[in-house]
């Protein structure tokens, strides 16, 4: 039995195979040709960055929107804001957190008024092309902690009547100039 | 077959003779009544019927991978949620005609990929005369006039803005997912004696008759990883030069998957048969 397995193993890899089989040579594999793909589209760079770009363009030419919402330098969870429809209708209302969208118009403020001594939120969609105009009108002089304000809601950080806030400091500031 | 309306009819006895005469029972050999070949039949469930009664786009899709989702906002101010398909180096690369296969349909392919090319999908590039692609599929099409030469690119701007579409990917797979998640089940109280089986499905069915649970019956089990269309969405923008498409809605499938876009087969498809139909009226 032993005899017939080794007779076999001798049949099926003669020794030079063998010798082949274990001690491979580097042999150079054939070239393939190909034809040549199509130049890349917007010189490689991403679709969605391409389309915001474009977007961007189209909804904010001259670019107010976009400082408006930036991190560093822009509107802040805190700030007084006026926004102005197309129609001329205008929303007070104190930052409560700005939403922002990565390579997308969807970036939105949310504020807060009392309007008759009743919490009130709205989102604004910055880039909507309803909207006319954002300001901010005033800013704290100590901000609070975190960038969204969500926590102020019904406690003794909440947000007063905006509209009268404003107005009393402006009259506090004309009294001051007139002094 | 043999055709028997050819064979003498029998002599019927009229009740007028009176007369009964017997004579040679006349009764003709199989093989002296002539045969003839009739054409056979078309069935209902040949390739040939099947193709005619199939609803079918007169012209192919495009090939897109999936990209982001934005916000969108019409001319009036509009917000809507849309999606960015890109449509990169979507090439034909080859024909199928109804003459050769049975059946009409252009085989498209997009993304080129220069290396570790399946050998088939390399050839089949080859002979269109374009470089290898990543991904290849196949849409069917009504007629030979829907088909387009090979080699030719297909580009975002075949689709018109405002115009219907359907998508087809390979949604999100799920995993093993339960009764509530995969079929929509209310599952069972919250309290009132309910142990450990708050998620259940709760009855299986009728009881001794039939004795058992009938086939079909909805089950936990895998959910998503299948082939899903999402019909009939708009097209709000398409850039040609740029590649993108933009489509509102959601579509199936995870960033970056495969997906087919083609004209919505609810607006725009129609079956060979409604065609002849419609000409005949």
């Amino acid at each position: 039995m032993l005899g017939l397995l080794t007779k076999s193993k001798q049949l099926l890899f003669p020794t030079g195979i063998m010798h082949g089989f274990f001690a491979r040579s580097l042999v150079q594999a054939p070239t393939l040709t190909i034809y040549k793909p199509l130049p890349k589209k917007r010189n490689g760079m991403s679709a969605t960055k391409y389309l915001h770009q474009q977007l961007l363009k189209k909804f904010d030419p001259l670019g107010k929107r976009s400082q408006l919402v930036d991190p560093h330098t822009g509107v802040r969870a805190g700030d007084v804001v006026k926004v102005t429809y197309n129609d001329r209708s205008t929303v007070h209302g104190r930052v409560l957190g700005v939403k922002r969208g990565k390579d997308n118009l969807g970036t939105n403020i949310l504020i807060r008024n009392r309007i008759t001594k009743l919490g009130c939120e709205v989102r604004i969609p910055v880039f909507n092309p309803k909207v006319a105009n954002i300001e901010i009108v005033d800013k704290p002089e100590t901000y609070l902690s975190r960038s969204k304000h969500f926590y102020v809601r019904n406690t003794k950080h909440d947000v007063g009547d905006v509209e009268a806030m404003l107005k009393k400091k402006l009259e506090e500031s004309k009294a001051k100039k007139a002094n | 077959m043999f055709a028997l309306w050819s064979l003498p009819l029998p002599r019927v006895a009229t009740s007028s003779s009176k007369s009964f005469s017997r004579s040679v029972a006349r009764i003709p050999s199989i093989h002296s009544v002539t045969s003839m070949r009739t054409p056979s039949p078309i069935l209902n469930h040949s390739v040939v019927k099947a193709n005619e009664r199939k609803q079918l786009l007169g012209r192919p899709g495009l090939l897109g991978i999936k990209r982001d989702m934005i916000s969108w906002y019409t001319e009036k101010g509009e917000q809507l949620a849309a999606t960015i398909i890109e449509i990169d180096a979507c090439e034909v690369l080859a024909n199928k005609t109804s003459e050769e296969h049975g059946y009409t349909s252009v085989l498209l392919g997009q993304l080129d990929k220069t290396k570790n090319v399946v050998p088939t999908v390399r050839s089949i590039c080859k002979s269109a005369g374009v470089s290898p692609k990543a991904n290849i599929a196949e849409f069917r099409v009504r007629t030979d006039e829907g088909l387009i030469q090979p080699g030719v690119e297909l580009t975002a701007d075949y689709f018109a803005v405002g115009q219907l579409i359907d998508v087809q990917a390979t949604s999100k797979g799920k995993g093993f997912a339960g009764v509530m998640k995969r079929h929509g089940y209310s599952g069972l109280n919250a309290s009132h004696g309910v142990s450990v089986s708050h998620r259940s499905a709760g009855s299986m069915g009728p009881s001794q008759d039939p004795g058992r649970v009938l086939p079909g019956k909805k089950m936990a089990g895998r959910m998503g990883g299948t082939k899903v269309t999402a019909q009939n969405l708009e097209v709000l923008s398409a850039d040609g030069e740029a590649g993108i498409l933009v489509v509102k809605g959601q579509i199936p499938g995870p960033k970056g998957s495969y997906v087919k876009v083609s004209d919505a087969k609810k607006e725009y498809g129609k079956s060979l048969l409604r065609i002849k139909h419609d000409a005949c009226r």
